[in-house]
């Protein structure tokens, strides 16, 4: 690791260690929760929120690599701010576009965390973003309706991808402004909407990407935001286990400590050996990200986010059984890493497209490698 | 009250024709489980009102015999009474009074403590929860130390239960309490019954991660206790808890939940679009196949039972099998809606409202409760396939 990376991982166990309380998190099941800005604010001052933004908005090229490094431990501690969803995507994005007044202004709410930007794509559940979206900007407003946003409050600006002229644009729109409505839905520890938008005006006077650039900005930001997660879900599941195999070696029944039995052993074992798969995958695909080819990072994105939402899943599902009746409980914490690693396996696209995605990817790369 | 209806007078066909016409009469339509509340159950007063409502009309009590106010239903009559509470939908109810206390006492209760409880659980004047595990007593059930002393005309109980299923819903407690040391755990166990309301009993709710208060805490501080509430003889509890065991595995193994489950998925996979997915498809007619072949199985066993048979500890293997076949059933739900997987409460996915996040998380505990599967096939290697011990 470097050292950047070595920095910012003790300056995130520190910071969560002592501002992120798990016990926040418990009770108000099925109610969606408003984005503690406290936290992000905090969040803001330590220099996270946009990380990834280009030099010409004041970023300083740190990167996806350093984003994982803050993600991988916000799984470990189940931390429940949208980070990749109102931190990451919305940078690069943002890094895609030119310099202006507007796009200016823009970054520099991301980064000091005085506004929330989100951005809003997915139209269908299961989608990706290879389809042109039925969202359509007539030159001056859009209308449509977005499904699963993050971070939609009323000073958050949406990043909306749309249709003008059969083409992608990518508009900002203020979630005050006239025609934008939505209606909010808990999901996992945190908060989706789905948003409408009936002839909402756009902010600026032009959409802040249009045709190829907006489609390249937008699989990249995307697939970025899928690195993350999954090294957020890989974080999910190695905490999981750890707490899990700390509750087996000291729970007692039948005179031995149950971390004892073989079963509860082997099923720790197979857990550990998922966990280092997972970490593997999301190590690639980072370094796959960072060598900058859209089809390549786009499989090796996609084979990590099946991977480790998978791992997660699994990992929850069976430390919730290790503890016996206690991980059925509010109570004990593995129960709220269950529920996040339930949101984290949704979203972004779940392990069945993902590994559709990659495997459509990898022939495709198979065939230009035997026909050159 | 009806005039009491011997139905082993009349034949099954007749009996399910009759349950059913007055389940579809009676039963309330908000109650109903759905796809929304797949494994919905009754709690506080819409449990009792149903209760009640069963044993008006006499159908309260299948299994319990005709002199003790039930209807005394053969086995196949029985499994005919569950069938049909299944396909109209009715809501369970966790009547422990009616399903484990009442046979207890009517195989090792006294004259007396039939005559005293066993109305009054049919009227449910007294709801009853099992008081059994403890914080250092889960799988490991014979260590519990709960103690009741001998003190005069009463026993004093100090201790703490816990996983007291609805305990805050209910008017008494039957458990498993110390009374004496002994080289094997498992005697010195006895079986006492509890007035909630008796002073030094405390209750604290646990919420578990759909949401729901329903298993608990309960401390036992200087409780005193009748002499006359131990079931059976004293030390000999264990022996007294164990008598039904058999019974309870083979209604535990339904397959009631995994159908709600596969019910569910069935309409996921057509409110999504997802008929023509090859892949989807095909872990659906797995799921399927997988749900049918275990009802064979379970309706071969039941119907060995039926005939005569008793449940023997194979009967282990039903509530292994259908608690992890449900479990499977709710994690592809969850895995095939995608998105709406990661959302924790209700949503409507095209014109159904759904709730995964609570069916996935109430399946979770059945792979724990009523002996954990690792527990179970531990029962089974040894039991059943005589394999070599440790
Ligand atoms: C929803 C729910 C309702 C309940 N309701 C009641 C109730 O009404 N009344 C009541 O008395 N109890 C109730 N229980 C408690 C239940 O009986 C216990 O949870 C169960 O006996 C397991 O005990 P435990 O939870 O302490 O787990 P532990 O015994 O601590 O087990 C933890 C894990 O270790 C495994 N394990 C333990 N021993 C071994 C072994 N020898 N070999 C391999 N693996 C092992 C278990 O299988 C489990 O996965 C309820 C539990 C739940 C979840």
């Amino acid at each position: 690791m470097d050292d950047i990376s070595t920095m910012l991982r003790d300056s995130a166990a520190d910071f969560l260690a002592s501002r992120h309380d798990l016990a926040r998190l418990k009770g108000a099941i099925g109610e969606p929760r408003a984005l503690d800005r406290k936290l992000w604010r905090e969040m803001a001052e330590l220099g996270w929120l946009g990380l990834g933004l280009s030099q010409q908005f004041g970023g300083d090229e740190i990167g996806l690599r350093e984003v994982t490094v803050l993600c991988e431990q916000f799984g470990r501690t189940a931390f429940a701010l949208p980070y990749i969803e109102a931190s990451l995507i919305p940078a690069l994005i943002l890094s895609a576009t030119t310099l202006a007044d507007l796009t200016q202004s823009l970054a520099e709410k991301l980064q000091s965390g005085t506004a929330l930007l989100t951005l809003a794509w997915q139209e269908q559940v299961g989608e990706f973003e290879n389809k042109l979206p039925t969202t359509h900007f007539d030159g001056a407003a859009i209308n449509g309706k977005k499904l699963f946003v993050a971070a939609v409050e009323a000073d958050s600006v949406l990043l909306v991808t749309a249709r003008a002229h059969d083409e992608l644009t990518i508009v900002a729109v203020a979630a005050n402004a006239p025609g934008v409505s939505w209606r909010d839905f808990a999901a996992g520890q945190g908060t989706v909407s789905t948003v409408s938008f009936e002839n909402s005006p756009i902010l600026g006077s032009a959409p802040l990407l249009t045709g190829v650039a907006a489609q390249h900005a937008l699989q990249r930001a995307l697939d970025a935001g899928r690195i993350a997660l999954s090294a957020q879900l890989s974080g999910l599941a190695s905490a999981m286990l750890e707490r899990t195999i700390k509750f087996v070696n000291e729970r007692v029944q039948f005179a031995r400590p149950i971390g004892s039995f073989q079963t509860i052993r082997h099923r720790c074992v197979d857990l550990y050996i998922a966990t280092q798969l997972a970490g593997a995958t999301w190590r690639d695909a980072l370094a796959v990200f960072e060598k900058n080819n859209a089809q390549e990072i786009a499989i090796a994105a996609s084979a990590a986010k099946a991977r480790c939402a998978d791992t997660a899943q699994r990992v929850a599902r069976e430390a919730i059984q290790m503890h016996g009746a206690m991980g059925f409980t509010e109570e004990a914490d593995i129960g709220l890493f269950a529920r996040a690693s339930l949101q984290g396996y949704a979203a972004l696209g779940s392990p069945l497209q993902h590994r559709r995605r990659f495997l459509q990817g990898q022939t495709v790369a198979m065939q230009e490698l035997a026909y050159g | 009250m009806a005039e009491k209806i011997d139905y082993e007078k009349i034949s099954d066909d007749e009996f399910r024709l009759r349950f059913r016409t007055w389940l579809i009469a009676n039963f309330p339509a908000h109650l109903k489980q759905n796809h929304h509340r797949p494994f919905r159950r009754l709690r506080g007063d819409d449990a009792v009102n149903w209760l009640n409502l069963l044993d008006k009309n006499g159908w309260r009590a299948p299994a319990w015999p005709r002199e003790f106010g039930g209807m005394g239903l053969s086995f196949r009559k029985q499994l005919i009474y569950h069938e049909e509470l299944e396909h109209a939908g009715v809501a369970r109810v966790i009547d422990l009074g009616e399903s484990q206390l009442g046979p207890t006492l009517i195989k090792c209760g006294s004259a007396e403590q039939r005559a005293e409880y066993l109305p009054k659980i049919l009227s449910c004047e007294h709801v009853w929860c099992q008081g059994y595990s403890e914080p250092g007593a889960g799988s490991d059930l014979a260590s519990l130390r709960t103690s009741a002393v001998r003190d005069r005309n009463d026993f004093v109980v100090n201790g703490q239960k816990i996983w007291t299923t609805q305990a805050n819903d209910s008017t008494h407690i039957f458990m498993l309490v110390r009374t004496g040391q002994f080289p094997k755990k498992q005697l010195g166990i006895s079986f006492l019954l509890i007035d909630l309301k008796t002073p030094g009993i405390t209750i604290r709710p646990i919420v578990n991660l759909a949401g729901e208060d329903e298993f608990c805490e309960v401390f036992f501080d200087d409780v005193r206790v009748p002499a006359k509430n131990l079931v059976g003889e004293l030390d000999q509890g264990w022996s007294v808890a164990k008598a039904l065991l058999g019974y309870e595995r083979v209604w535990i193994g339904s397959p009631v939940l995994a159908g709600k489950a596969l019910a569910l998925a069935n309409t996921l996979v057509r409110e999504l679009n997802l008929t023509d997915d090859q892949g989807v498809m095909d872990r659906l007619a797995q799921l399927s196949a997988d749900l049918h072949d275990y009802r064979l199985l379970y309706a071969e066993i039941c119907n060995g039972i039926a005939d005569g048979g008793q449940p023997g500890v194979e009967v282990s293997m039903l509530k292994l099998y259908a608690s992890e076949l449900l479990q499977g059933l709710t994690e592809f739900n969850q895995e095939i809606a995608a998105e709406y997987g990661g959302i924790v409460g209700d949503v409507e996915i095209g014109a159904t409202l759904v709730d995964l996040h609570w069916q996935f998380m109430m399946a979770r505990p059945v792979t724990v409760f009523a002996g954990a599967n690792e527990i179970q096939r531990d029962i089974l290697a040894k039991a059943v396939l005589r394999m070599a011990e440790d």
